[in-house]
């Protein structure tokens, strides 16, 4: 058994204590008190890991000193065993009414107090075994209660994260969610060609975009002194104040730094893809439109053009049709001319109405590119 | 009755170079109590002296408290006497002893078991002082 284990016997006879001793001294740290005044006066100074106790003391008796022990917070839970030569219902009645765990009456077999012993021992130790697990349980609660708030400020981070339209955004929502987590540093965001370099301090100062230019080059996770930075491609964060007392704090900040910084790569990353796509919409959009107006020219030239002939083709008809009187032609050479001027007509009648199929193929176009600009 | 936890701080008798031979006294379970000193017979042989001279004397003190009207007193006395002599296996005497607490516990007379125990203890205080001097010599 543990030498540790710490034993106080009250009892006013010599002989009682002697054979107390005797037997306990190869297991436990006895103490031997004559009377309960003086085992108060060493509670003082030294708490036992078991009582044995008299029950008929001069003075102060066994049962008010256990009811004393029992009284006192850090004592409650130091078992009592009386020790006693009143071998009575009622004698072991008022030992458990006065908070005994234990009864052991006088003159007793040695093996008898050993086994005593042996339980309270085995009682102690399951007590501080429990105590000590309370103890690992409410460390380990605390723990997780920290991490889980931990966590909860990265999620919110994430959620938002999620609407950010900008880089100068999402830099602030960074730095806002480092100082959540009592960090003070830097972030610098790089969305194509514009970088922007953020701190509690102010926006693009030289001194913070120079330290970032250095250690961004150092590899995804790089630590110094109180320093930690998390790089990737387009965003590099800064932490100035690690907080390096507290190993397992550091750890979990390191792991959420690391997942708000990957989500922020991520989220530029999209924000780029989006703004190349909008672009080369809008450059798409912009050709339509040229287009459409250049059709819409071609158009109207055509319907002009067209016009014109007509007109010219009437024109020249009746000139031909009135030279006939001045000319003095035959009958025959009237009836040959008109006849080819007819063909020639109708040759022309049938170019100007192929003229008028590709003006609706033209009206058609220009109105499905109005269409694709409508999306 | 010397009130040291200490054997060796209260013994006026010098203790007896122990013997191999089985130290065996009339009326007292020797085995049982060296069994409660873990068998350290030098102890035990302490408190045996140490009742030898003060045994009877503490036996009369209570019939003094009892002839003062001293009732409480007389009974934490007999219960004392009680638990010492069955601490050192005087199994006679502890039952006398605890007859004795009761009657007084119990006001009942007392005059019989008082005698009794005064001249049980004068008997074994001769029974003792004889049987150690038998197992030193």
């Amino acid at each position: 058994m543990s030498q540790s284990f710490k034993v106080f016997a009250v009892d006013d006879d010599p002989v009682v204590l002697d054979v107390i001793a005797s037997i306990l001294d190869p297991h436990s740290e006895l103490q031997t008190f004559a009377s309960a005044e003086e085992c108060l006066d060493k509670l003082e100074s030294e708490k036992p890991d078991l009582f044995l106790l008299d029950v008929s003391l001069p003075g102060m008796d066994g049962y008010s000193l256990c009811e004393h022990i029992k009284a006192d917070a850090s004592l409650r839970n130091v078992p009592v065993t009386f020790v006693s030569g009143h071998d009575t219902i009622e004698e072991r009645l008022k030992g458990y009414d006065a908070g005994g765990e234990d009864f052991i009456v006088k003159p007793f077999a040695p093996e008898e107090l050993l086994r005593k012993l042996k339980v309270s021992q085995h009682l102690v130790l399951n007590q501080r075994s429990l105590a000590e697990q309370i103890a690992e349980a409410e460390q380990l609660s605390s723990i997780v209660m920290a991490s889980m708030d931990e966590t909860g400020i990265l999620l919110q981070f994430m959620s938002k994260l999620i609407a950010m339209e900008s880089a100068a955004e999402i830099a602030e929502g960074l730095l806002e969610l480092m100082q959540r987590y009592r960090l003070d540093g830097v972030v610098q965001t790089r969305l194509g060609h514009e970088t922007e370099t953020l701190s509690a301090a102010g926006k693009n100062l030289p001194l913070e975009i120079s330290i970032i230019d250095h250690v961004r080059q150092q590899g995804r996770i790089f630590e110094f002194r109180r320093r930690s930075v998390h790089n990737f491609e387009r965003v590099t964060l800064m932490v100035n104040n690690l907080p390096l007392d507290d190993p397992d704090y550091c750890g979990r900040l390191r792991d959420n730094l690391s997942v708000a910084a990957q989500g922020v790569d991520s989220r530029l990353k999209a924000i780029h893809a989006e703004e190349s796509s909008r672009r080369a919409q809008e450059g798409i959009l912009s050709a339509l439109e040229g287009i459409r107006a250049t059709m819409s020219e071609l158009r109207m030239t055509h319907q002009s053009n067209s016009t014109a002939c007509a007109d010219l083709i009437g024109e020249l008809q009746d000139t031909l049709l009135n030279s006939f009187y001045r000319l003095g032609l035959t009958d025959n050479q009237e009836r040959f001319l008109q006849n080819m001027i007819g063909d020639f007509m109708t040759q022309m009648a049938e170019l100007l109405n192929r003229g008028a199929t590709t003006e609706t193929t033209l009206q058609r176009l220009s109105e499905s590119l109005a269409h694709l600009r409508n999306y | 009755m010397c009130s040291s936890a200490n054997p060796s701080a209260c013994s006026s008798v010098p203790a007896e170079p122990l013997t191999n031979a089985k130290l065996a006294i009339k009326n007292v379970r020797v085995a049982e109590a060296l069994s409660r000193f873990a068998g350290d017979e030098a102890r035990y042989r302490h408190w045996l002296i140490e009742f030898i001279g003060h045994g009877p004397a503490a036996a009369s003190q209570i019939r003094m408290a009892v002839a003062n009207g001293s009732h409480d007193t007389a009974i934490r006395l007999a219960h004392a006497f009680k638990g010492r002599t069955g601490m050192l296996g005087m199994a006679e005497l502890h039952s006398i002893a605890r007859t004795l607490e009761m009657a007084l516990k119990n006001f009942e007379p007392t005059a019989f078991w008082l005698d009794e125990l005064e001249r049980t203890a004068e008997e074994m205080s001769r029974d003792i002082s004889a049987a150690l001097n038998e197992s030193s010599s």
